[in-house]
């Protein structure tokens, strides 16, 4: 029992940080219809930014803040630049540019502060653990989960109830008809990545910040992972993205916990075998819909 | 006709100078191919092993050369790929002419890079490669500069066994790299062979295997580790610099206290630093004590042209390497510097006291050397003995 319970809570703390990634694939994907690979670029753009803040002498909370602004811009930008031209030029040309602008980000990254792992020290209270039903738990983990549980109802929040919500809504059923009807689209897709942008941010200040190292290729397998969440759950669908970074995470956990001998280094293998199992049954994700019409 | 003439003493003139300009080249000095990864998961031993690279070929040149003759050379980045170092082993052998390669990275690039040089019968210095059967997989010109890892895994475990007072251990393998595997293997065997226990046979072969391209987080098998009825003496992980410090710091956090001990690839101060003070009960082996004043000259040097302590050992091993090359043809090659005839002069080496030791080839290619011991001590890689194994 206590064995199991371990694992669950490790799969807990880790799916927390795939439920936060994939959420903002899925907020770009609902909003543009289009797949942002550069989305794991963000997560690494977050915390080379409060490396460098640290670095400065910036005290700890102002850094956080400052890197998830600067975060924020550059998802901003690469909107702006090398998504705006194409936003009507098919999903191929999309996800190809947004392949290249992940690319050009990583290397960009690697020329200005080269490829080695850095550490980055966060406050000595973040790592402090306490014990829960016989494993232990550092506080980072329940700021991450609880930061994922708030940010997911925030965007929830946004979504329902705010006039950028509904304007976003609008935008993700029928663009043109929201353009007729005088949504400013630039706007409501610049407001979705900046959403998207912030949660990337946090997801890399807090992923980092746990693992004390990060380099420029940090947020790929992050990404790729987050993203096989997401159209785990549903492309965009929020619930989907979290609840997809969860079984993500539940299924890597318990696969390389609970696998007999000989076959437990193929535990990767396993998590995805299972996931294709599920998109064989349900093509669209557990919480994705199928009369999704894209523009 | 005046023109004619004149131009045809101009061609001839110029044939003449490519002519012996072609055979100066192929004889008279030396020109060394460097691959290193500077960028990419293998830099952390790789940008200090080019750094010693350098700073031994401007030192020797500074001081007359090779034979009286400047050693010329060419360093590629091979970015920690594969595929890129065996293009660039290509682009070396064929368009820059080198007679001898140095660096090639990790034993599955070296031995990659290592066969293509073999065709080629140029012969190949590896600074970080320890896999003690190169010379079977590749051929008569592959040679290591640093020990083999039956060695180091042996040196570890006497180490750990006798003086640390360590009977049972659980491994952890990252098992994509030839490097890791080996030292895993070599670490059971010789562990078992003293006497110890290993805990982690119900997990695999080499204990708990991973892939660090998809593994960051290692709570899975703390978790197993954890649930063990009597905790393990120490935790050995076949790991590098990458994952490495991650493994040791979760494992510190979830309140796992067993020794650490790892291999040379645990060898760079970046570990101590992302660990932090979970690194201080980690044990590791290395190539060189910087504490002896044996190395002292190159410290300073070093220390002059980078304005930086060398972060590894692998800095020692590749300055060493290039030493050893003057030294194998001033004393073997008799004045000729063809790649077939610096092979055969490093076959012949015995003796060679370098940063890291004493090379003798006379046994085959992998140098049997002695073995250093570090710890990991509030950011710092402290020397606390060093051990020639019993194999």
């Amino acid at each position: 029992m206590g064995y199991f319970t371990a694992q669950l809570i490790s799969a807990v703390k880790l799916g927390s940080i795939y439920a936060l990634v994939a959420i903002g694939y899925s907020i770009v994907y609902s909003i543009m219809g289009m797949i942002n690979f550069a989305h794991g670029e963000l997560l690494m753009i977050a915390t080379f930014s409060l490396w460098v803040l640290l670095n400065a002498g910036v005290p700890f909370a102002l850094a956080v803040a400052l890197a998830i602004l600067v975060t924020a811009l550059f998802g901003i930008l690469i909107e702006r630049i090398a998504y705006r031209s194409i936003r009507d030029a098919g999903e191929s040309t999309q996800i190809i540019t947004s392949l290249a602008v992940s690319i050009f980000l990583e290397a960009l990254c690697q020329a200005i502060f080269n490829s080695s792992s850095k550490a980055l020290i966060i406050p000595d209270f973040f790592s402090k653990t306490f014990r829960i039903l016989d494993t232990t738990v550092s506080v980072i983990d329940v700021v991450t989960l609880a930061c994922t549980l708030i940010l997911t109802l925030a965007v929830v929040l946004i979504i329902r109830r705010t006039a950028v919500g509904k304007a976003m809504r609008a935008v993700a059923d029928n663009m043109e008809a929201a353009d007729l009807m005088g949504i400013d689209k630039n706007r409501i897709i610049t407001a979705a990545f900046v959403i998207g942008s912030v949660l990337a941010a946090v997801a890399g200040i807090l992923y980092s910040g746990k693992y004390t190292s990060f380099s420029n290729d940090m947020g790929f397998m992050l990404g790729v992972k987050a993203f096989i969440a997401a159209v785990l759950g549903g492309l965009g669908s929020l619930t989907g993205a979290v609840t997809g970074g969860y079984i993500m995470a539940v299924l890597e956990v318990f696969f390389s916990g609970y696998l007999p001998r000989g076959v437990v280094s193929y535990q990767t293998a396993f998590t995805f075998l299972v996931l294709i199992l599920v998109l064989l049954v349900r093509p669209n994700g557990l919480f994705g819909s199928s009369n999704r019409q894209r523009s | 006709m005046k023109n004619r003439i004149i131009s045809a003493i101009l061609i001839g003139a110029l044939a003449i100078t490519l002519l012996t300009g072609g055979a100066l080249a192929g004889t008279d000095h030396i020109k060394i191919g460097g691959l290193f990864a500077l960028t990419g998961w293998f830099d952390s031993y790789d940008v200090a092993g080019s750094k010693g690279f350098k700073l031994a070929v401007e030192e020797i040149n500074a001081a007359g050369g090779v034979d009286g003759h400047e050693l010329e050379f060419v360093i590629y980045d091979t970015t920690s790929d594969l595929q890129t170092a065996t293009n660039l082993t290509n682009k070396l052998i064929e368009q820059d002419k080198v007679d001898v390669l140095v660096g090639l990275n990790d034993p599955n690039t070296d031995i990659a890079c290592g066969i293509i040089a073999q065709e080629s019968g140029i012969p190949s210095l590896a600074t970080v490669s320890t896999l003690p059967y190169t010379q079977e997989r590749v051929g008569d010109t592959a040679f290591l500069v640093p020990y083999g890892d039956n060695v180091q895994a042996a040196a570890v475990s006497e180490y750990a066994f006798k003086e640390l007072g360590v009977r049972t251990a659980y491994v952890l393998t990252n098992n994509t790299d030839e490097y890791t595997i080996a030292l895993s293997t070599f670490f059971q065997a010789h562990f078992q062979e003293l006497g110890g226990t290993i805990l982690s046979l119900d997990q695999g072969d080499l204990g708990y295997e991973y892939d660090e391209n998809t593994s960051t987080d290692f709570s899975p098998v703390i978790n197993q580790i954890k649930a063990l009825d009597v905790q393990p003496d120490a935790v050995f992980l076949g790991s590098f610099t990458d994952e490495g410090p991650l493994i040791i710091k979760q494992l510190r956090e979830a309140g796992i206290d067993s020794i650490v001990l790892s291999g040379d690839g645990l060898d760079d101060l970046s570990v101590a630093q992302i660990a932090g003070a979970a690194s201080n009960n980690t044990y590791f082996s290395t190539h060189v004590n910087y504490a002896d004043p044996v190395t002292d000259a190159f410290i300073e040097a070093y220390r002059a042209k980078y304005s930086e302590d060398p972060q590894n050992a692998f800095a020692a091993l590749a300055y060493d390497a290039v030493y050893l090359l003057k030294y194998a043809v001033e004393k073997y090659a008799n004045g000729d510097y063809s790649p077939a005839s610096i092979r055969n002069a490093l076959a012949q080496v015995t003796d060679f006291e370098g940063l890291t030791g004493t090379i003798s080839y006379a046994n085959g290619n992998v140098p049997t050397k002695t073995v250093f011991i570090n710890q990991f001590k509030d950011g710092e890689s402290l020397n606390v003995t060093s051990v020639v194994p019993e194999i």
